[in-house]
């Protein structure tokens, strides 16, 4: 045979060497495994210790699989317990939904399920979690490698008793193993289950004798259930109160005035009730603050932030000015229309970049003149005419009327169409529709191209509306159309 | 004797990989009171890549359940996907998305919570609620 023909046959020797011994080290390899009960001490019981039952921990028949093999495992080491059907116990504790722990442990509620359903005990397990330890050694992704990792599983159960609303116990079992292993893959498949299932058995065995300790004191009809949101409630505690911590000390300090614990403020919460903090950054000189009213003006709010409120349409102009007065390119002085008065400047990011390339010239002049009268305060004066009116009934509506206002020439033509086909809950009006399409038409030509209505407004308005409609746009100041619309 | 070992790697390795990929054809009654038609309720399955929800602040996941109904109306509805990358696009070899929203479920109508990504450079990754009997997409942007 030649030399080619034997390396044709040795390959795949190879290859299936190494899955056999791969598949077998699933089954073949030790991965030892302790495990560890813990009962909390009896103070820690109380709710102020540990379990603080708010809102928004919720009971749950969720995580079905661990429900159900808790549940087997604990009649299995006591067949005297009874278990209720953990869907039957939810409908029953909560005939209106909601599923708060905090609601079904009202006097009421709980005698009420325990008479109804002849349940003693309710046990409420908390999520499963799996952690993974440091690693060690090296591996090569499915292929050869020598790797140590430690895993760590625990699994939480509270019993309550019904009756007595009181907490009978918490327990806590924790299972950890240390995996040395040849391949990546065996890792994976072997440690979870093994550590996951360890954890499982221990607590099932401590909630059955628990139980068993406790039915001297009448039967033993038990509900599994599951908590949702417990662990991730007690971090959120945590964190919420370190965060009001912080924000009322920043609040403290940007009331004194320092610019950056009123940008820090805005940036922690960029809510409506915070852009006076931006705006007092920016009016201080900022350059972060007024970076970020720079694109809040180019993306508009809609895109960078998402604000109830207030309705910042896209503004070149006003993009323009901020990012110049914060210093980051002399973009006042370049257009489109104007090449060889371009000054090569760096520009402080891709949005300076895009705002002075697309800017036409009538924006440039708005930019310089709004950059020459700019003082302090014009930033809250120029939020203040953005607000959203409160008895807006529709408040997509409400943003066409603040971007036509700020010469948008899409929520402009967006009217004419709305006042012509009488859309939104708007009556027919062709007098304002020819006024919107003309005031749409004028944005058009100020920006260089070509203006004009839609054919079917001009065949269709009589001479009489069209003069009225002058009159209208003769009159027409910023602010008419949420007047018209609104009020 | 090769034949044998032939047949049980085969076996052993089926079962293998089709334990990575469990789902539940267990339904999910995420309402209160008595189970009522499907005309009356809004019924939520996992797309391909889903592996797990989180609606109204209760976690969903695919091993437990295969369908979830649930009141019509207004629901919070959060979710994500994890996709392998290249490691030259991500050192660690992975990416993930996730998406909150408020979603408003009519009904008599079934939806599809997906996940989806292009490949190659500058890829994207996709994460969108369907009706699956209109189509439309309700939530999120759908890969086109």
């Amino acid at each position: 045979m030649s030399k080619t023909g034997k390396q044709r046959i040795r390959v795949p020797k190879l290859l299936t060497a190494m899955l056999i011994l791969q598949m077998a080290g699933c089954v073949i390899v030790p991965y030892p495994v302790s495990d560890e009960i813990v009962q909390a001490d009896e103070h820690e019981l109380l709710p102020s210790n540990g379990i603080e039952i708010t809102d928004q921990v919720y009971v749950t028949v969720g995580p079905r699989e661990l429900i159900d093999d808790v549940s087997k495992r604990i009649v299995k080491h006591n067949t005297d317990i009874k278990l209720v059907d953990p869907l039957l116990f939810r409908d029953t504790a909560f005939p209106n939904g909601g599923w708060s722990l905090k609601e079904l442990l009202e006097p009421s509620n709980r005698m009420h399920v325990s008479e109804k359903l002849d349940v003693q005990y309710l046990v409420l397990l908390t999520p499963l979690l799996h952690e993974e330890g440091e690693e060690e050694g090296i591996f090569i992704p499915l292929a050869f490698g020598a790797l140590s990792v430690s895993e760590n599983s625990t699994l939480s159960a509270i019993i309550i008793d019904l009756r007595s609303g009181s907490v009978v116990t918490r327990l806590s079992s924790s299972s950890s193993g240390h995996g040395r292993l040849l391949y990546y893959v065996i890792y994976i498949v072997a440690a979870d289950p093994m550590t996951e299932s360890a954890v499982i058995s221990g607590l099932s065995e401590s909630i059955a004798q628990t139980l068993a300790a406790e039915s001297h004191s009448g039967g033993l009809h038990v509900a599994v259930l599951a908590l949702e949101n417990l662990e991730e409630a007690l971090q959120y505690r945590e964190e919420t109160t370190k965060r009001e911590e912080n924000l009322r000390s920043l609040r403290e300090t940007a009331e004194q005035g320092d610019q950056e614990a009123q940008w820090t403020l805005f940036k922690m919460e960029p809510t409506e009730g915070n852009l006076i903090w931006l705006c007092r950054a920016a009016d201080q000189g900022h350059v972060n603050a007024r970076n970020e009213l720079g694109e809040l003006y180019f993306y508009g709010s809609d895109k960078y932030l998402e604000l109830d409120n207030v309705y910042i349409p896209e503004d070149l102009a006003r993009s323009c000015m901020w990012f110049n007065l914060a210093g980051y390119a002399d973009i006042t002085w370049q257009t489109d229309t104007d090449v060889d008065k371009q000054t090569p400047v760096p520009y402080g990011s891709p949005e300076v970049e895009r705002t002075s390339r697309a800017m036409t010239a009538a924006e440039l002049a708005e930019a310089k003149q709004l950059i020459e009268a700019w003082k302090p305060g014009q930033c809250d004066r120029d939020f203040s005419r953005l607000m959203i009116i409160d008895n807006a009934k529709d408040p997509a509506l409400a943003r066409i009327c603040i971007a036509a206002d700020h010469g948008d020439y899409s929520a402009r033509d967006d009217l004419g169409r709305i006042y012509f086909l009488g859309s939104r809950g708007v009556k027919v009006d062709l007098p304002r529709s020819y006024m919107w399409y003309s005031l749409a038409a004028d944005v058009r030509v100020t920006h260089g191209q070509k203006g004009g209505y839609t054919q079917t407004i001009c065949d269709t308005i009589t001479p009489e509306q069209r003069a009225s409609s002058l009159q209208l746009l003769e009159a027409w100041k910023p602010g008419e159309c949420e007047k018209d619309l609104f009020q | 004797m090769r034949l044998f070992l032939r047949l049980a790697f085969t076996f052993i390795s089926f079962g293998f990989l089709v334990s990575c990929a469990t789902s539940s054809d267990q339904v999910y009654k995420l309402y209160p009171g008595k189970i009522r038609p499907d005309s009356e309720v809004a019924t939520l399955k996992f797309g391909p890549r889903v592996h797990e929800f989180i609606i109204d602040g209760m976690k969903v996941r695919r091993s437990d359940y295969g369908e979830i109904k649930i009141n019509e109306g207004r629901h919070e509805i959060s979710w994500g996907a994890e996709f392998m990358v290249s490691v030259m696009v991500n050192a660690s070899g992975w990416d993930e998305t996730s998406a909150t929203k408020m979603v408003e479920f009519v009904a008599g109508h079934s939806y599809t919570v997906n996940a989806d990504r292009t490949t190659g450079h500058g890829y994207q990754m996709y994460l969108w609620i369907e009706d699956a009997e209109t189509g439309e997409v309700v939530a999120g942007i759908n890969k086109q």
